[in-house]
């Protein structure tokens, strides 16, 4: 039983057994199998070929889909976010503000001179005051003492309806109004 | 393999001229069993047609003298590959193609012993099947004697060393990579390998100096 052992591990006689199957063993499969089966395999490979093509589109899509909806969730934290910090929401509106009080102020003024220059036009006709009301502090209800929106502004406006409140004797309005122009605008210095 | 590469290629294997046709089936044949499968599961039919002519005919003779049934070796050879073609999408090169065939067509004869519990290794094989045309008379006569006989000495053996033995000579299959397919032990596999060898020699000696 201690035949010489081969390179492959096996021993001599396993080789002479081997040669002897390989010289006989030599069917091959039958046609009918070959076809059937490849045919069996085409088949298979369309189908996964069809889905490879859907799923190749697919994969884009849901990318943009989902990198949109993401922009999207995202922005609204932000709004919520400010919806959270007024002073923030009254900083970053503080420009257009500004802009829209100016005007008015402007097209007052304008109106005033207007009337100053007609002929046909009495100074009595003009309200003397309308400049004057307009300013903060005079557009408030007394009930109900604070600055609007249009006062809250710009820090200037802010300050003036401010000292319009302690001026009428609203201290407790006034206060509040002052805390509240902190809030916002921190580094603000009173003049 | 890109994906890209893999579905021109098959664009151009179905369209092209008889030159790319070849072209593209020599880049398959060169390829590794398992690259081949891969591209199988990318939807590449060449692939698998150049996977399937490497295994086709070791396979269908390994469960022709596993089962000696030539009725259940067809039915099993289809089953067999129809598990590969299948299960594509779920196979990983984590062995050789060939270990990963030989264990389905393995587990697929295991499974009909189990359900046909009164299978008899009883030889129904045609001595006469596929016969190479350039054989001369005398010597075909020869070779079909032969077969004959070495269909009886694998139908003497017990079904574990034939298949053990089978696996050696029509996969290719290292002992290790019997014991895997088996799911027996490594000795076991080699003590079985043994044991065949030794009565396949011993008997198919024997019927040669009978006939001498």
């Amino acid at each position: 039983m201690n035949a010489p052992v081969n390179q492959s591990g096996s021993h001599a006689e396993d080789d002479v057994v081997s040669a002897m199957y390989r010289q006989t063993a030599d069917e091959n499969a039958p046609d009918h199998l070959n076809r059937s089966i490849l045919h069996r395999a085409r088949k298979a490979g369309a189908r996964s070929t069809a889905r490879f093509w859907q799923i190749g589109w697919l994969q884009p899509i849901a990318l943009v889909a989902v990198v949109g909806l993401s922009l999207t969730l995202i922005l609204d934290i932000d709004k919520l976010v400010d919806a959270d910090n007024p002073a923030a929401t009254v900083s970053q509106g503080h420009n257009s503000l500004d802009r829209a009080a100016a005007a008015a102020l402007e097209q007052i003024r304008e109106a005033e001179s207007l009337a100053q220059q007609s002929p046909g036009v009495s100074d009595s006709t003009t309200p003397p005051l309308m400049v004057e009301q307009i300013k903060p502090g005079n557009i408030t209800r007394d009930d109900n003492p604070q600055c609007n929106v249009t006062q809250r502004a710009t820090t200037a406006l802010w300050w003036q309806c401010i000292q319009s409140l302690e001026r009428r004797g609203y201290a407790e309005a006034a206060t509040i109004e002052y805390e509240a122009l902190f809030a916002a605008y921190p580094v603000f210095e009173v003049p | 393999m890109s994906v890209s590469t893999t579905v021109k290629l098959s664009i151009k294997s179905s369209l092209g001229t008889h030159e790319d046709r070849a072209y593209a089936r020599e880049m398959t044949d060169n390829l590794e069993d398992s690259a081949l499968m891969l591209r199988y599961q990318d939807g590449d039919i060449a692939a698998f047609e150049a996977l399937y002519r490497r295994h086709n005919d070791s396979l269908y003779r390994y469960l022709l003298r596993l089962s000696l049934n030539h009725a259940t070796a067809e039915d099993l050879f289809q089953e067999a590959w129809g598990k590969i073609i299948n299960a594509r999408q779920n196979y990983r090169p984590t062995a050789r193609f060939s270990t990963y065939l030989f264990r389905v067509a393995h587990n697929c004869f295991i499974d009909y012993i189990r359900r046909n519990k009164r299978h008899t290794a009883e030889i129904d094989i045609d001595p006469d099947l596929s016969p190479t045309t350039d054989d001369a008379p005398d010597h075909l006569t020869e070779k079909r004697l032969f077969r004959e006989r070495l269909n009886r000495s694998l139908a003497d053996l017990p079904e574990e060393q034939r298949d053990v033995f089978l696996l050696h000579e029509e996969a290719g299959l290292s002992i290790d990579a019997i014991a895997k397919v088996t799911g027996v032990n490594r000795e076991t596999t080699k003590s079985r390998l043994r044991y065949a060898m030794k009565k396949l020699k011993t008997t198919l000696t024997e019927s040669n100096e009978g006939m001498a």
